[in-house]
């Protein structure tokens, strides 16, 4: 068994594979185990899973002990060149200090996680000096190595990195932050909207983008323009801001470049595989979890979908059937995306998804539906907004009477 | 000498249009200068390119100023060149018989080929790398030689440069292939003449006329080879070309390189065979005995010389004037250019265009093609631009692209756009290249004015040039110890796995993977700031870490660890281009 | 006197108006449920916050170990929790949980490492 990633969501695998008696080689690309919660120093972690909120190293510790105590062999520093599968053997070629690695395997969990959305996808104008960086890119130097980008920085996005970002810049010594994003209120979540943003006064502007970088050696400022409740920038409204930092933090895409090139199918909404029920991409025996499948609000989640398929690879293992013909799920009107895709084993616990609503609502109905539009199922969701991703179960025997399962929001 | 009252009589009809303005001229030698007023930026482009087109012109001098002109920048600049010569003048740092200014494609290649001989070469640049104007933000096309007009110096050279290419990439050891392009005509090509064309001849226009009206303008340029295509034969060269295409030119002679690592090799190259490259060295005047110049004086000293050769791009007109020979000024046009994925590249076989009678202002010249890395770009477009380093972006330019070119393929995955950047070409006002001796300072010689095909006559550029200062008087004896190889940095991204395996166990460096979307490791990181690179973005360049889908979001840490453990300097201390990447520590505690 | 607190419960984000006088809450409104209420209540009278920084720490593979105070400290504590710990430099190996600071800026809390950290080359 090989796992690709070695973040929370390939340790959590790694972990129920080899507690399952399998033989599990984790390959991280990083030098140490943990992936990006190393530098995810605030609290919060785990509340889901463990009732309790950690720091995200701590978080990560709890799988890293976890790995070591069952000694499960890993790699760090190790880059991953190529994967080739097979009818049954899968063939992972790794690339390390100590030279070429190569991994036969019945199964692989991929667990690569995501990376952030660049300035360039935006199609922010401008210049590009020294000075515009992204937000996780500016946690790690500062958490990792202890060096600030600048001194008045300007962050683009109301999320909880943005937001999680701008605190530590202050606390730890820039003397000025200002964040700007397109939505009415922050994206965030409300705790840190209070605990890192209002607790420090930090000065904020919505419906507000970056129209230009401005500066030639290094950053000298930002022509900011207000937008429209569709985020189209109102003429006449642009602004000069002077900073020398731009940090943009505006969104984050799963690292699916990989599983795309060896033929996986990719979901155009979530822009990660498409994935059954245990979390199978469309390669038989190739899983993929956690961020790479869809990106995660809570690391809780993002480690249940590596436990899912974790069961599934014992099932493809041990040769489980599978449907003649796979269940399509699929989001309905009101949702921006779901995952998994399908449900492809005949048998099995019942279907955990998960989706992010394109409306905001309080008491709203979810609604599962089969081919014909006919009911299957319903619940209530307390509040849903398009920045949560929700978690959804539905039975497996409604399932099975379905020939297509479409989720909505009513 | 007198001027020829012709070409009094008729600059004088090309302001014609301007005759409410207050606007005076003299001609001296063929140079014709520009006085007076304009209400526009765009006018006073106008005004010079009206004037550059008279016959018999050799350049323009356009000191016309217009509404809103920036008097303060200029005289900013002024003072602080004044103040660094000032301070430089009197520090002799080198004594060399040539000193090229401009560390750009034309300048390297120049600098090489004078290594050729026996001779002292010094190359300064003002910014901390080689190939960071024009040079870095090129498409990396080297057309065959069709479009220039044909009595042009740039037709003449562009069409022995291109042919110079395959010898060029065997000894420098950079990256070269000669795919071709493809020039479709389609319904569109001629869309705005649509209504003077009666129907029945339209189509016949454009299968049969026009392909081959563009071959004859290629034969007239002496561009051999060109061949018109049409029906299955077009896709069967370019799949997926857009399905309406009725005929193609196609041109077998367009080449594609990377750009920079021309440069780069070229730079690399001279230094091996003795050449002196002073990076960070602005030139802020000469020293001057009668009309030689004795000195170049640097930000960072002065250089003595016998002769020097401006091919300073963008500034080649500034440092004309501080030479005392001011023969042309330069108008900074602007290209975009839209870089997309590498799963894109296998979408594009050759550099693409469709042709569209007139040409769109903004786009004309642009196309698609594919990179020697696999990437595909779009552009780039053409934008008159008042700053000589305006390398911003617009969003418009990006819809323009966009827009523009969605015709020449039937389906392209434009989301998949991960940069978009503006190089500024270096154009003058007769729009032709400026290589000749100065008239006004008899060791100078001008290599200005080098737009585009500014690259692919590059390896002609060179010999040309050093055949002028040869009848300057610079006496050339070959150099029986010339090495023209240059090695290129080595790689693993296209290595076998033994191969790397036993590169792992000779170095474990090799090991490590420091930018996974280009696949670089740590040992070429350190070879190519060992070459030379000192900034985040020139080991970007020498290597390409930080050039994939992330935008070095990944990697920049790692390489930043790396240069600074290698130059011995702190994270605060680390520059990108020219600017500092970082500033200070966490609560001021320094490492 | 009344202050307006944002909800944290859940993502809805009620803004609920706390009245107090005297140190005692005298009205709440605008929460959406009985936890909000709780959580505004409490964010009035006593507003406590979890810091985490970092220290510099010395023979490790990084340059910084990442740090929090053990239990929450009293919110107007935040910047000088974080000021205390300016110049404080830690060795490696050092353990999850371990102590870096006692007390720290007089709040009776701790600070603890949030991770084990190996001595470089260990």
């Amino acid at each position: 068994m090989v796992v690709i990633g070695g973040g929370p969501s390939g340790l959590a695998a790694s972990v129920k594979l080899e507690e399952k008696g399998y033989d599990v080689t984790i390959l991280e690309s990083e030098r140490e185990l943990g992936g990006i919660l190393m530098q995810c120093i605030h609290d919060g972690f785990g509340t889901k899973l463990f009732n309790e909120a950690f720091s995200g190293p701590e978080f990560a510790c709890k799988f890293i002990d976890r790995v070591r105590d069952l000694d499960v062999e890993y790699f760090t520093n190790t880059f991953v060149k190529s994967v080739k599968v097979g009818s049954s053997l899968k063939e992972v070629v790794a690339l390390n200090r100590q030279g070429v690695l190569k991994l036969s395997c019945r199964a692989i969990v991929f667990a690569t996680g995501c990376r952030e959305r660049t300035p360039f996808e935006i199609k922010v104008g401008g210049t590009r000096p020294a000075g515009v960086y992204t937000a996780g890119m500016v946690q790690r130097l500062v958490n990792v190595y202890g060096v600030l980008p600048g001194k008045k920085v300007l962050i683009v996005g109301g999320g909880d990195v943005g937001m999680i970002v701008a605190r530590h810049l202050l606390l730890e010594g820039v003397e000025e932050v200002t964040i700007v994003f397109p939505e009415a209120w922050f994206a965030g979540l409300a705790r840190n909207v209070q605990q890192c943003v209002l607790d420090f006064g930090i000065p904020f502007k919505p419906r507000t983008v970056v129209k230009e970088i401005v500066g030639k050696e290094r950053v000298d400022g930002a022509v900011l323009v207000n937008v429209d409740e569709q985020w189209k920038p109102i003429e006449g409204t642009e602004v000069f801001h002077p900073c020398d930092t731009i940090i943009f933090s505006v969104g984050l895409i799963p690292n699916s470049s990989q599983l795309e090139e060896m033929g996986a199918e990719i979901d155009p909404r979530t822009r990660g595989p498409v994935v059954n029920e245990y979390f199978e991409t469309s390669l038989k025996g190739v899983f993929a979890v956690g961020n790479l499948v869809t990106v995660f609000d809570y690391v809780d989640d993002a480690v249940e979908t590596a436990f899912l398929a974790a069961e599934g690879v014992e099932k493809y293992l041990q040769g489980e059937e599978r449907r003649e013909k796979p269940t399509p799920l699929s989001p309905g009107k009101y949702l921006r995306l779901m995952v998994p895709h399908r449900v492809e084993w005949a048998d099995g616990r019942d279907v955990v998804a998960f989706f992010r609503s394109s409306v905001e609502k309080e008491n709203c109905w979810i609604v599962a539906k089969d081919g014909s539009g006919g009911e299957i199922f319903r619940t209530l969701k307390r509040y849903v907004r398009p920045t949560l991703l929700e978690r959804l179960e539905i039975h497996r025997d409604l399932v099975d009477k379905a020939g297509r399962v479409v989720v909505d929001a009513e | 000498m007198p001027s020829n009252p012709r070409v009094l009589k008729n600059v004088e009809r090309a302001l014609n249009r301007y005759k409410g303005y207050n606007i005076s001229f003299e001609v001296r030698d063929g140079i014709v200068y520009l006085y007076g007023r304009v209400k526009s930026y765009d006018e006073w482009v106008d005004v010079g390119l009206r004037v550059g087109k008279v016959k018999g012109v050799e350049g323009v001098v356009n000191k016309i100023v217009w509404e809103g002109f920036p008097w303060d920048k200029v005289r900013d600049r002024e003072v602080r060149r004044r103040r660094v010569y000032e301070e430089n003048v009197n520090r002799v740092i080198g004594r060399y018989d040539v000193v090229v200014i401009g560390g750009g494609v034309t300048g390297t290649a120049i600098a090489r080929e004078l290594t050729k001989f026996q001779v002292t070469v010094a190359l300064v640049e003002k910014a901390p790398d080689v190939a960071v104007g024009a040079t870095k933000a090129n498409n990396g096309m080297i057309h065959a030689g069709v479009e220039p007009p044909r009595n042009t110096l740039k037709r003449k050279l562009n069409v022995k440069g291109c042919l110079m290419y395959e010898r060029w990439a065997e000894e420098l050891g950079f990256s070269f292939k000669r795919i071709g392009s493809l020039w479709l005509i389609t319904p569109r090509t001629l869309a705005s003449f649509k209504k003077f064309i009666p129907e029945p001849f339209y189509k016949v226009v454009l299968k049969y006329l026009l392909p081959y009206a563009i071959v004859l303008k290629g034969r007239l340029n002496s561009v051999k080879g060109l061949r018109v295509v049409r029906g299955r034969k077009i896709f069967e060269m370019e799949p997926n070309a857009v399905k309406d295409a009725l005929a193609a030119v196609y041109v077998p002679w367009t080449a594609i390189v990377d750009p920079y690592e021309v440069a780069i090799a070229l730079a690399e190259n001279a230094l091996e065979n003795g050449a002196v490259i002073y990076t960070n060295a602005e030139v802020v005047g000469f020293i001057k005995e009668g009309d030689r110049i004795k000195g170049v004086v640097t930000s960072r000293g002065t250089l003595l010389c016998r002769y020097v050769v401006n091919a300073a791009g963008v500034y080649a007109d500034e440092i004309a004037e501080m030479a005392g020979s001011p023969e042309y000024t330069i108008h900074p046009r602007k290209g975009v250019i839209l870089l997309f994925h590498k799963s894109t590249g296998p979408l594009v076989k050759h550099c693409l265009a469709e042709i569209i009678l007139p040409m769109h202002p903004r786009t004309k010249g642009g196309g698609i093609n594919p990179t020697v890395h696999g990437n595909v770009m779009w552009g780039p477009t053409a934008t008159e631009t008042e700053d000589k380093e305006d390398t911003s972006v617009d969003k418009e330019d990006i819809e323009i692209l966009l827009n523009k070119y969605s015709t020449i393929l039937e389906s392209f995955p434009v989301e998949k756009l991960i940069r978009y950047f503006a190089g500024v070409r270096a154009a003058t006002f007769t729009e032709d290249f400026v290589i000749r001796p100065a008239k006004w300072v008899s060791n100078l010689l001008h290599v200005a004015g080098i737009q585009s095909p500014g690259l692919a006559s590059a390896p002609a550029i060179a010999e040309y040039a050093v055949e002028r200062l040869r009848e300057m008087g610079l006496e050339l004896r070959e150099r029986p110890d010339f090495n023209p190889r240059r090695k290129p940095l080595r790689t693993i991204r296209d290595a076998g796995l033994e191969e790397i395996d036993q590169l792992v166990k000779v170095d474990s460096r090799w090991g490590n993977v420091v930018c996974g979307c280009e696949m670089v490791t740590e040992l070429e990181v350190v070879e190519a700031i060992r070459r030379g690179a000192k900034t985040l973005d020139a080991i970007k360049r020498r290597t390409r870490a930080g050039m994939g889908e992330c935008q070095g979001s990944r990697c920049i840490l790692r390489l930043a660890e790396i240069l600074s453990r290698e130059l011995g300097v702190t994270f605060s201390e680390l520059l990108k281009e020219e600017g500092e990447l970082f500033d200070g520590f966490v609560r001021g505690e320094s490492p | 006197m009344q202050s307006e607190v944002i909800c944290v419960r859940c993502p809805k984000g009620c803004k609920v108006k706390v009245a107090f006088e005297g140190g005692s809450v005298t009205s709440v409104e605008g929460y959406g449920c009985l936890l909000g209420r709780e959580y505004a209540v409490q964010e009035v009278v006593n507003p406590q916050r979890i810091v985490s920084t970092t220290v510099r720490v010395l023979k490790a593979p990084y340059q910084r170990l990442p740090v929090r105070t053990s239990r929450p400290v009293p919110k107007d504590k935040v910047r000088e929790v974080v000021k205390a710990l300016a110049g404080v430099t830690v060795e490696a190996p050092v353990k999850r949980g371990e102590v870096i600071v006692k007390n720290v800026a007089g709040t009776s809390v701790d600070v603890i490492a949030e991770r084990d950290l190996e001595s470089e080359g260990g």
